[in-house]
Parts: structure tokens; C-alpha cells; sequence
């Protein structure tokens, strides 16, 4: 059976005229990708919006949670923590992992790492995925 | 009459679609802020619906600017959502923030997205860290989305 693929939301995984333009590399199942936030992603003056942050993370969770279930999933709850501000145009990190899957259940772990590899935010989140699964 | 908020909010959220949400929150008489609108297929994130990441971000500026109207704006140090309910583009979607309580620099917000038909989609909580420096660069030059840096 083919594997079920991740093809990206339009907000963040589209095109960098109205998306982020992500684009996730999967490493053994665990989803990297790099990126800048420009200006327009700016929160506070010269640092990445905290919703931006939280886009991306969001968005590397679903991939992963993708794959893990082999079917769509939803974010049920989403817990960010910032720990160092994301200045804008430095290279960021981006990563997630599945930590486990309990029936309908996935929960996720992914962080952002400055190019020094400060972590600068870390995020859990629980997934539920589409149908009941096994 | 509730006025719009004097914080014109940051370039991620208050820019014109496809970059922003194109939107200004008007404050109550309680203080809190809030907010009517509808989120456009830049924000999709399933089939029809809104990217969770772009509630998130939506309510993080709302709790953001209710810390602003309580005199401290600051940085988000944490923020915590709940999806209960999908959200579909091209609908109304009330968005509501207010602070819960302060503890010096500590500002503990919450919020909510709610659906036309009072279904509460999303609730979200935050704590913010009061800033000094970040309170004046407000006040002397309020964010614009125009704003270059």
C-alpha cells in the first residue's frame, strides 16, 4: 500500500505569496524543515509573530501525525512554550516526533532551535485522528 | 461604544490578507477586546477549514492586545489551546480576550473563538510577561501594519 503523504496546508506549507512556503523533510519520521521569518511574520518589533511559531509547529505536528496514523488527524489542544525570541531573518530549526500513539489518540512533541541550538520554542500537541483507528 | 483598540497590532495579524488577517480589535467597557471575522482559504488548513495555527495565532494577538488595554503589554512566555469545534472559512467568528489576573510582571490571559451559532470552537489561554520597554515603544510608536521595522 502506498504511503499516505502529507501534502501541506494552503497557510503554512503554501507558496511564500500567502503561505510559509514550508516544506518538511522526513527523517525516520520525525519532520525537520528550516526556515526565516520575514516581516511579515514580525510580532514584537524585529521577533517572529508567537502565532507564527505556533503555525509552524502546528503544521510539523500534523505531518507527523500524518504518518504516524496513516490517515488526516485534528490538533485537539496545542501547548506552546517560548523560551528565547525568534529575531527575524536567522535560520530556525524546525522539528517534530510522535512520542505515542493510545487509540484515536497522538500526541506530539516539536521544537524550534535557533542555528546556536538554543531551543527557543517547544511544543506539545494531542491529535486525534480521523477514524477510530485499530 | 466600543473603540478600536489604539494598539494597531503586529504585521503578522493586522496586514491585509494574504499576509495578515486584516483585522482591529475594538475594546469593551470591561476592558476586554473582541473581534468579528472571517478567515479566508489562505488560512485553510484541512478541507474548508481553518488552520489551527491560524486561530492560535489570532487569539495569542487578542490575549496580547486585552494585556495591552490593562496597561501591560508583554511577551507570550506560554499559550494553551483547546479545539472543540472546526472552523470553517468564509464564516463569522467571534474572537473575545481578556486578562483573568495579574501577578507583577505575570499577565494570565484567556480567550475564545466562537461560531455564529454560539458554538465556542476554540478557548485559549496565555501568560504574558509584562515589559516596560515593549509598553513604551507602544506608546511612542504604535505598531502599524505599515511599519517596516
Amino acid at each position: 500500500m502506498p504511503e499516505f503523504q502529507f501534502t501541506g496546508s494552503n497557510f503554512v506549507s503554501g507558496n511564500w505569496q500567502n503561505g510559509f512556503g514550508l516544506v518538511f523533510e522526513n527523517i525516520d519520521g520525525e519532520f525537520r524543515a528550516s526556515y526565516r521569518f520575514a516581516e511579515h511574520q514580525q510580532g514584537p518589533p524585529h521577533i517572529a509573530h508567537g502565532g507564527a511559531l505556533a503555525s509552524l509547529l502546528d503544521e510539523a505536528m500534523t505531518a507527523a501525525a500524518f504518518r504516524a496514523a496513516q490517515e488526516p488527524a485534528f490538533t485537539v489542544n496545542l501547548n506552546v512554550n517560548y523560551r528565547s525570541p525568534v529575531f527575524l531573518g536567522t535560520e530556525v530549526q524546525i522539528r517534530a516526533k510522535v512520542h505515542e500513539i493510545v487509540g484515536r489518540k497522538i500526541t506530539i512533541f516539536a521544537e524550534i532551535k535557533l542555528a546556536d541550538g538554543t531551543v527557543a520554542t517547544d511544543a506539545t500537541g494531542l491529535f486525534i485522528r480521523l477514524s477510530g483507528g485499530k | 461604544m466600543p473603540q478600536v483598540s489604539r494598539f494597531t497590532g503586529t504585521n503578522f495579524i493586522c496586514k491585509e490578507s494574504p499576509f495578515g488577517f486584516g483585522i482591529r480589535f475594538f475594546v469593551a467597557e470591561d476592558k476586554s477586546v473582541f473581534v468579528t471575522l472571517q478567515f479566508d482559504e489562505h488560512k485553510e488548513g484541512g478541507y474548508r477549514i481553518v488552520h489551527g495555527g491560524a486561530i492560535a495565532a489570532v487569539l495569542d494577538e487578542a490575549m496580547g492586545t486585552a494585556a495591552f488595554e490593562a496597561g501591560s503589554p508583554g511577551y507570550t512566555a506560554t499559550m494553551s489551546y483547546s479545539y472543540r469545534a472546526h472552523i470553517p472559512l468564509s464564516q463569522d467568528v467571534t474572537i473575545r480576550a481578556w486578562i483573568e489576573k495579574q501577578q507583577g510582571k505575570k499577565v494570565f490571559a484567556a480567550s475564545e473563538a466562537v461560531l455564529a451559532d454560539g458554538t465556542i470552537a476554540v478557548t485559549g489561554t496565555a501568560l504574558f510577561i509584562a515589559s516596560e520597554e515593549l509598553k513604551q515603544l507602544i506608546e511612542k510608536y504604535p505598531y502599524t501594519p505599515e511599519d517596516k521595522d
